[in-house]
């Protein structure tokens, strides 16, 4: 092939990997997730296992699935990630960590499922307590300082938040039921 | 969760809350490893905490507790298992993890507090028994706990019985282990130090997310991230081993090296690049505190799918778009503000905080009659606060110096202004107030006004040499 056509074939090999990253980076980062305890860390892996994925590219075969293809790399990359934070940072132990990773890449689907049962559980919830979940979740806000500013007291606010996250949990599986019987 | 027993429901709100104490952590898992019902419920689980992160975001504007109606929280529920003191509980995990690695190495007598010498601005402090203080004084002894510099303006400096110093400046954490000798674990930030001679074999060692330090003594200044550890030595060697691969170098006065997770290259330590006037600021590379994105960059991936899912653009588009927002992401951007909780009752501070190190390996000296050139944005009219720290030309924590301005929102236009020398007042109430001839390692900018939503798109320090009329820019 001459200069040219490797260009092309560059390119093209390029395009591919955006587009197969962007539609499968929010199912990649959700298994990170559940391997690794807070956003910064899965911003890390995610971005090492781009760039792993990259580089690795031209052996993923295009009529496999990329997603299991990528959570695999990623599987990997956390565990590495584990071993350079396990000494400060609460993270799951090794042998925990792969029973995680080896069963959450068998639950892609019910993942997904979830995550759209989730939009229309959150709709539904009443606009104060919808705020407050919201609220909680803002990166850089603290639950101690914000019950400490409004005179209450954090343990306050985390039994809300717990009891919010299960009516929640107890509104998706409704949801995700009733999905998997009309199928 | 009806499957599961209430301590375990206990366990796994604690842990997605980040409160769980090291105990419960070790016995949750045992449970998930017994029981491959609650690893599945706890994937469950942690996938809502995901989307709920994803769904709550970033947006200041919520972040307000009457806006959101929190003054009024609902009364606590009483449970079988009581409900621990959560700000005890986080503190107390990680403190015992760490202890529990420093609990391998070997004690000697040579156990020494840390006195407070010197402090501005809120800075943290919690012990080991998890007891937290906020209102420090000079004269306060530090004997094992957590140390956190809350705010770009905050600094603190601790003084060893063998006059060795330290200063922990800017948004930093730093764990000190009781009853060892000098055995410190920086977490994130900057750390100075002027180390007194250490006994021979009893070195000082210095822990970072990303390598070890061995210090016998000597000066030098550190900078922790998560992904990289900057060390300039001033005097003297420091024994410095990158984590990620085991490998170590020497650094001497003079020189510096970063040790980063993802570096293919040898470890290697370099001298200090020339001292140069004047800086503009690369933001995307600087930043430390902030989100950066470009114009097209606010098109995320997410965005873009649901572009393409409802018709308005094809995946062909789709893709071209993404590949042009990273070719311009490296050049036209902005960086806004990102809220960074003060921990003490005053709500959230919207921050931008540019480390000059990470952009360049020569130290930038501040000449006299320098001015700040500044661009940005603001939503609405706010009073923000802009900054910036000092070292001494051979290293060594200097200062840090502020000032406000009260800014008018100028819509798409957005702000511009220069702020000369002389309009910055030091932090330190005795001596070091001099900045020309002083090298400058950070700039910041803060607003307590969310709704404002900073954005910074310029930032440059100009010699007189170099001061130019805005326009001519």
């Amino acid at each position: 092939m001459g200069e040219r056509g490797q260009q092309d074939s560059g390119e093209a090999r390029y395009e591919l990997f955006v587009q197969c990253l962007a539609q499968n980076e929010p199912d990649l980062r959700r298994f990170i997730r559940s391997l690794l305890p807070t956003r910064n860390d899965v911003d890390e892996v995610v971005q090492r296992t781009a760039i792993i994925a990259w580089r690795k590219f031209e052996q993923f075969d295009p009529q496999t699935h990329f997603l299991r293809w990528a959570a695999v790399i990623a599987r990997f990359e956390a565990l590495a990630y584990r071993r350079e934070m396990a000494r400060d940072r609460l993270v799951f132990r090794e042998d925990v960590m792969e029973l995680m990773a080896r069963e959450g890449l068998e639950e892609f689907n019910a993942r997904k499922g979830e995550q759209e049962a989730l939009e229309t559980c959150l709709e539904k919830m009443p606009e104060k307590q919808r705020r407050f979940i919201t609220l909680a979740y803002t990166k850089g806000v603290s639950i101690a300082a914000l019950a400490e500013e409004s005179g209450s007291t954090a343990a306050a606010y985390y039994m809300r938040l717990k009891r919010l996250r299960q009516k929640l949990m107890d509104c998706i599986e409704v949801k995700v039921a009733q999905y998997n019987s009309a199928q | 969760m009806s499957s599961f027993t209430s301590q375990e429901r206990e366990w796994i709100d604690s842990y997605l809350n980040g409160t769980i104490s090291p105990e419960a952590f070790e016995s949750l898992q045992e449970r998930m490893m017994e029981s491959p019902a609650l690893r599945k419920t706890m994937r469950r689980y942690l996938n809502l905490d995901y989307q709920l992160q994803e769904e709550g975001g970033s947006d200041l504007d919520e972040a307000t507790p009457a806006r959101v109606g929190l003054l009024d929280p609902e009364p606590v529920e009483s449970t079988g298992n009581g409900i621990w003191p959560y700000k005890l509980w986080a503190v107390a995990a990680s403190i015992a993890v760490l202890a529990a690695v420093w609990a391998l190495s070997s004690r000697d007598s040579n156990a020494e507090g840390a006195t407070i010498s010197a402090i501005h601005g809120p800075v943290q402090w919690t012990n080991n028994q998890g007891q937290t203080l906020d209102q420090l004084q000079p004269g306060t002894t530090l004997e094992g706990g957590l140390l956190e510099s809350l705010l770009p303006e905050s600094w603190i400096e601790l003084a060893f019985q063998d006059n060795s110093r330290l200063t922990l400046s800017g948004h930093a954490t730093l764990m000190i282990a009781a009853g060892e000798r000098k055995r410190l674990h920086l977490r994130n930030g900057n750390l100075s130090a002027q180390v007194s001679p250490q006994p021979k074999h009893q070195a000082m060692v210095l822990h970072t997310p990303t390598a070890e330090l061995s210090v016998l003594g000597t000066q030098f200044d550190v900078d922790a991230q998560q992904d990289a550890t900057r060390l300039i030595v001033n005097e003297g060697r420091i024994q410095l081993k990158r984590l990620a691969d085991g490998s170590s170098t020497e650094v001497r006065g003079g020189h510096q090296v970063v040790a980063a997770i993802n570096d293919p290259r040898e470890l290697e330590a370099v001298p200090r690049g020339k001292a140069k006037e004047g800086w503009r600021s690369d933001l995307a590379a600087e930043v430390t505190y902030g989100n950066w994105s470009t114009d097209v960059g606010k098109l995320a991936i997410g965005q873009l799918k649901k572009l393409v899912a409802s018709g308005e653009i094809t995946t062909e588009e789709g893709i071209a778009r993404y590949q042009e927002m990273l070719r311009i992401a490296a050049k036209k951007g902005r960086l806004r503000a990102d809220a960074k909780s003060t921990r003490r009752g005053k709500g959230a501070k919207a921050i931008v905080v540019l480390s000059l190190s990470k952009g360049s390996d020569s130290p930038v000296i501040v000449p006299e009659e320098a001015r700040f050139r500044i661009r940005g944005h603001l939503q609405a009219s706010a009073v923000v606060e802009f900054g910036f720290t000092t070292y001494h030309p051979g290293g060594r924590f200097a200062g840090k110096f502020a000032t406000q301005r009260s800014l008018e929102e100028e819509g798409e236009e957005g702000f511009e202004l220069e702020i000369g020398l002389s309009a910055f007042e030091s932090s330190h109430q005795e001596s070091e107030q001099r900045v020309t001839g002083m090298e400058i390692r950070d700039w910041w900018c803060a607003t307590g006004d969310h709704e404002a939503q900073l954005e910074i798109t310029h930032m440059e320090l100009l010699a007189p040499s170099r001061q130019q009329p805005i326009d001519s820019l």
